[in-house]
């Protein structure tokens, strides 16, 4: 969908159904211990190799939250060559996780356009993203819901040296 | 007084020998109240957390950009951060990873603006217990109120055992 990068995407512009792009994570310790430490959560299972070896794991996993930190809606829009127009404002977040997510696992993951509507004359969407692990089995779900405003953002100009 | 296991030095220590305690599906009641858990809000989380996902321009990490995206000159913390506090208020109660990355949900609607300086409080009770295709689920209604009282996120979660 090139033709949204020029003016940025709207919320008209999105259909239900629509795959927005695709993002290929191959997961690191480093990877995991960043999602932990960006969240400010100092569980050891997720960082220290010695504390997870003896736990009911093994090793190392990666926290519930791993796809927040990693498989975002505005980094699938990054990767799809698009960004937002608008302002938008959260208002749901469903996470489902199934499988554990360790260092070495390669995951895809996938979002669409689940479902948008106006509701109080809001414009709401929302995002589904579904991460997948190199047998093809769902490790994590996410459903994310926003309002979108009429607000358009001002992004950074770029500096030029005239 | 229990006895302890101790070395030559008189050093009581931990018995390895002794199972590790964790909350199992029949030791947990309808009714049972979640430990809470508090977290502090700082403007650094927002904007450490905003680094993962190339956020330098929002209202999540620039004072003049929230009151462009919220109507406020304060940041106003990310709603996945906020979601994302719900994984060490669950795993310190449960006591154990598995029922959150093993089958858990989170579905939580973010019905005030989170800004630097609040102290969010999780809470939560349980619901409702059902057992589904060979899983038992713990269904929690669980939120996270600021430092007045006032309910900023409202939802459930889920934590399932095998």
């Amino acid at each position: 969908m090139p033709e949204y990068q020029a003016k940025g995407v709207v919320w008209e512009d999105l259909e239900v159904g629509d795959e927005i792009s695709t993002i290929h994570w191959f997961v690191t310790p480093d990877d995991i211990k960043m999602a932990a430490e960006s969240f400010y959560d100092d569980n050891p299972l997720y960082f220290d190799k010695d504390f997870a070896k003896e736990s009911e794991w093994g090793g190392i996993i990666a926290p519930f939250y791993f796809l927040d930190a990693t498989f975002r809606w505005v980094v699938f829009l990054s990767r799809g060559g698009m960004r937002h127009q608008n302002h938008t404002i959260n208002a749901q977040g469903i996470l489902e996780s199934f499988l554990p997510i360790r260092p070495g696992d390669r995951l895809v993951g996938k979002m669409f356009v689940d479902d948008k509507f106006v509701k109080r004359e809001k414009n709401f969407l929302t995002w589904r993203m579904e991460v997948r692990n190199e047998d093809g089995e769902m490790v994590a779900r996410k459903f994310w819901r926003s309002y979108w405003t009429d607000r358009e953002i001002e992004f950074p100009k770029k500096e030029t040296y005239e | 007084m229990e006895k302890r296991k101790e070395t030559k030095y008189g050093t009581k220590i931990a018995d390895e020998d002794k199972p590790v305690l964790r909350l199992s599906y029949d030791e947990i009641n309808v009714g049972d109240e979640i430990t809470p858990f508090t977290r502090y809000m700082t403007m650094d989380m927002a904007i450490k957390h905003g680094r993962i996902y190339g956020d330098f321009y929002s209202g999540h990490v620039d004072k003049e950009s929230a009151r462009k995206q919220f109507g406020v000159a304060r940041t106003a913390i990310q709603g996945a951060f906020v979601h994302g506090g719900f994984t060490p208020f669950m795993v310190r109660w449960l006591r154990s990873e598995k029922p959150w990355i093993c089958g858990g949900k989170a579905d939580i609607k973010f019905i005030m603006a989170v800004n630097s300086g609040m102290t969010l409080r999780y809470c939560g009770k349980v619901i409702e217990k059902k057992e589904e295709d060979n899983k038992k689920y713990v269904i929690c209604e669980v939120w996270a109120e600021n430092e007045r009282g006032e309910k900023v996120a409202v939802g459930t979660t889920t934590a399932c055992f095998e």
